[in-house]
C-alpha cells in the first residue's frame, strides 16, 4: 500500500495516542436486574491476547463493549486512547463478529468492497485492497460467486477478510476459528500470531481453549462475568501453584517408578496409565529436574515425562471449579 | 462533507442491496399484470368517462390510497430493519461511519426505491389507459400532464412514507404491525378529520391531495371524480398551509425521531430465527 492511500484513511490523533490499544476500566454492564459484566479492568496491549471463557461468561459482552456496540453501565473502555462510540476511532478498529450472518446475494469480492469503501477508501483503492485481501485469504477463484453459495468455511474467510482488509490497529476476533478446515484454521492461525508479531493488538475469543494457546500469548479468563485472571500461561499457573500438579510419565516399568516416586514426600498420588503413570504432586516446577534425575539414576526407566495440566484448558478448570 | 459522502455511499450499497432481493422482481411482474387489467377496464369505461378522469381515479385509488403508502413505508423498514433482524448491521456499526450517515443513507435509498416504483406503476397505467385509441366520453382523451402531476406527488410522498419506515424500522421489534395500523388507520382516519382539530399535518395523504389539487390539470373534474368535493378544506389551501412545506416537516420530525432511536439504542446482535 502506498503512503499517499495510507494517509487518506489516517485515523485522528486520538488514535495515534501511545494509550493502550484497548482498556477496560471498572467496565460493568447490566441488562434489566442481570449482570453481564461486574467491575472488569484490562489492558490489551499490541500481540495476541486470548478471551478465555464458557458460554455465558461475558465474553460477547466484552467484545461489544469494545467495539462500541454496547455502552458500559458504569467504567471506561477506551479504544485507542478514545471513545470505541467515537466514528473516528472506529477507523482503527478490525472486528469479525461470531454470527454467521452476511448479505447472502452479495459476492464476497463486492461485500469486501463495501465494508472498505465505508472505512474511506477511494472505489479503485478499496476494489483492489478487497481482491487482494480475498487472494490472501484463498478465496481467488470464489471471490465473485454469491456468499449464500459459500461453504461455511468459505464464508468465515471473508468474515476476516472484511475484518482485516484495511489493516487495522486493534483487531478483536470472536471466535474466529469456527468453521474452519484444518488447513484453513492452520493458515489463519498463522495469520493471526503474524499481525501479533507486526505489533497488531489482537483479542481472540474462542471457547475452544487449545485453539487459543496455539495462537495467544497472553489470557484473560472470564468467568461469571468477572475477570477471573490474567497473564501469560506461565503466570496463569503459578496462580494456581497450591493445587495439585499432574504429570505423566512413560516408562517400560511403571511400578519401579511408582515404587520410588511413592517414598517422595510431595507425591500425594499415583495411578497407572496405559503407557506408564500418572503422578500428582503439589511440589513445584523443579519436581521435573528431580524426575529427570530418578530416571537418569535409574537407568532409563522414565522414557518421557510431560505436564498434564500445564495448559489453558486445565487452568481454567482449576480456576473456576 | 465527509458526513454526505458517507452517506451517499450507505445510500448507494442500500440500493443494491435492495434491487438485489426477490422482493423487486416480484414486484415488476406485479405491476405488468396491474397494467394489463387497467387497460383492460378502460376499453369497458372510456365511453362513459373523460380520460384524465379515469386515469386519475385510477392512479389515486389504485396506486396512493393505499398500495404506494404501504410500498414506500415497507422500502424505508426495510433499509433500516432487515439488517437489524439478521443481524448484519454489526458490520456497520463498527466502520468509522456516524449512525446518522447510515440512517440517512438508508432513509435516501428508500426514498429513491420508492418513487422509481411508484413511477414505473404510474407510466404502467398511463401507457395502459393512454395506448390504442378508446371511445372516450365526448372524445376527451387522457393527458401526459396527469400522469406527470401524479409523479411529483410520488416525489412529494415516498421520502415521507420511507421516513415512517425509518422510524418504524428503527424503533419497533415488529415494524410491518406498526405499518399497517399507519397506512390503513392511521392516513385514512386522521386525513379525514375536520380541519379545525389541526392534525392532519401529521399525516402524508392530506397533504399530498391539497397538493394534487393544485398541480391537476382539470382538477375540479377529478375532485368530484374522486369524492373529494365535500372536503371543505379543499376550496381553502391555506387554512391548512402549504402542502409541501407540511410534508417537508412531517419527514423532517420522522427523520429526527428515527435518528434519535437509531443512535441511541443497543441492538442486539443474536438474530432471533
Amino acid at each position: 500500500m502506498t503512503a499517499a492511500q495510507d494517509q487518506s484513511r489516517t485515523p485522528p490523533a486520538a488514535s495515534d495516542s501511545d494509550a493502550a490499544s484497548l482498556s477496560f476500566m471498572s467496565v460493568s454492564k447490566w441488562y434489566g436486574q442481570i449482570s453481564a459484566l461486574s467491575e472488569v479492568s484490562f489492558d490489551v496491549e499490541p500481540g495476541v491476547t486470548g478471551l478465555v471463557g464458557q458460554n455465558g461468561a461475558g465474553k460477547s459482552t466484552i467484545m461489544k463493549l469494545a467495539v462500541g456496540l454496547s455502552r458500559p453501565s458504569q467504567g471506561e473502555v477506551l479504544l485507542s486512547g478514545g471513545s470505541p462510540r467515537d466514528s473516528g476511532v472506529r477507523r482503527t478498529l478490525g472486528y469479525c463478529s461470531d454470527l454467521d450472518r452476511y448479505y447472502e446475494r452479495v459476492s464476497g469480492r463486492r461485500f469486501v468492497t463495501w465494508m472498505l469503501r465505508l472505512q474511506g477508501f477511494s472505489a479503485g483503492q478499496a476494489a483492489a485492497r478487497a481482491a487482494e485481501t480475498l487472494e490472501e485469504f484463498g478465496l481467488a477463484d470464489a471471490m465473485d460467486r454469491a456468499i449464500g453459495g459459500y461453504s461455511k468455511g468459505m464464508r468465515q474467510r471473508v468474515k476476516l477478510a472484511q475484518a482485516l482488509a484495511h489493516e487495522p490497529k486493534v483487531v478483536l476476533l470472536d471466535e474466529p476459528l469456527t468453521g474452519l478446515d484444518p488447513v484453513a484454521r492452520h493458515d489463519i492461525v498463522e495469520l493471526i500470531r503474524g499481525l501479533g508479531e507486526r505489533g497488531k493488538a489482537i483479542l481472540i475469543s474462542s471457547h475452544v481453549l487449545h485453539e487459543l494457546q496455539d495462537v495467544a500469548e497472553q489470557f484473560l479468563l472470564v468467568h461469571q462475568g468477572r475477570l477471573l485472571a490474567e497473564g501469560g500461561l506461565d503466570e496463569l499457573r503459578e496462580q494456581i501453584e497450591d493445587r495439585p500438579r499432574k504429570i505423566a510419565l512413560r516408562s517400560r516399568q511403571p511400578r519401579a517408578v511408582a515404587a520410588r516416586l511413592c517414598a517422595m514426600p510431595e507425591i500425594i498420588g499415583v495411578r497407572f496409565t496405559d503407557d506408564g503413570i500418572q503422578v500428582e504432586t503439589k511440589g513445584g516446577s523443579d519436581l521435573f529436574g528431580r524426575l529427570t534425575h530418578i530416571g537418569a539414576e535409574a537407568g532409563g526407566l522414565i522414557e518421557e515425562i510431560h505436564p498434564v495440566d500445564d495448559n489453558l484448558e486445565a487452568v481454567f478448570e482449576y480456576l473456576t471449579s | 462533507m465527509m458526513w454526505f459522502r458517507d452517506s451517499l455511499e450507505v445510500a448507494r450499497q442500500s440500493l443494491m442491496l435492495q434491487l438485489s432481493r426477490r422482493m423487486i422482481l416480484l414486484g415488476v411482474i406485479g405491476v405488468t399484470v396491474f397494467g394489463v387489467l387497467i387497460g383492460l377496464m378502460s376499453w369497458r369505461a372510456a365511453p362513459g368517462v373523460a380520460g384524465d378522469n379515469f386515469l386519475g381515479s385510477m392512479i389515486y385509488f389504485l396506486l396512493f390510497q393505499f398500495v404506494l403508502p404501504l410500498v414506500a413505508v415497507y422500502m424505508g423498514v426495510s433499509a433500516v430493519n432487515a439488517d437489524i433482524e439478521d443481524g448484519t448491521f454489526t458490520y456497520l456499526f463498527v466502520r468509522p461511519v456516524r449512525r446518522t450517515s447510515l440512517l440517512f443513507g438508508k432513509w435516501l435509498s428508500a426514498a429513491l426505491l420508492g418513487w422509481l416504483w411508484a413511477a414505473l406503476v404510474i407510466a404502467v397505467i398511463w401507457l395502459a389507459v393512454a395506448g390504442p385509441s378508446r371511445p372516450w366520453y365526448e372524445g376527451r382523451s387522457p393527458s401526459p400532464g396527469v400522469a406527470i402531476a401524479f409523479i411529483g406527488a410520488a416525489a412529494l410522498a415516498t421520502p415521507a412514507y420511507a421516513a415512517v419506515g425509518a422510524f418504524f424500522g428503527a424503533f419497533f421489534r415488529r415494524p410491518l404491525v406498526f405499518t399497517m395500523l399507519f397506512v390503513v388507520g392511521w392516513e385514512v382516519i386522521i386525513s379525514n378529520t375536520p380541519p379545525q382539530a389541526w392534525v392532519r399535518g401529521a399525516t402524508v395523504a392530506d397533504p399530498v391531495r391539497r397538493w394534487l389539487m393544485e398541480n391537476l390539470p382539470q382538477a375540479g373534474e377529478l375532485r368530484e371524480a374522486l369524492g373529494w368535493s365535500s372536503l371543505d378544506f379543499l376550496d381553502d389551501p391555506a387554512k391548512l398551509g402549504d402542502p409541501v412545506w407540511s410534508v417537508a416537516r412531517f419527514t423532517l420530525i420522522l427523520l429526527c425521531l428515527a435518528v434519535w432511536v437509531y443512535t441511541r439504542r443497543e441492538y442486539d446482535s443474536r438474530p432471533r430465527d
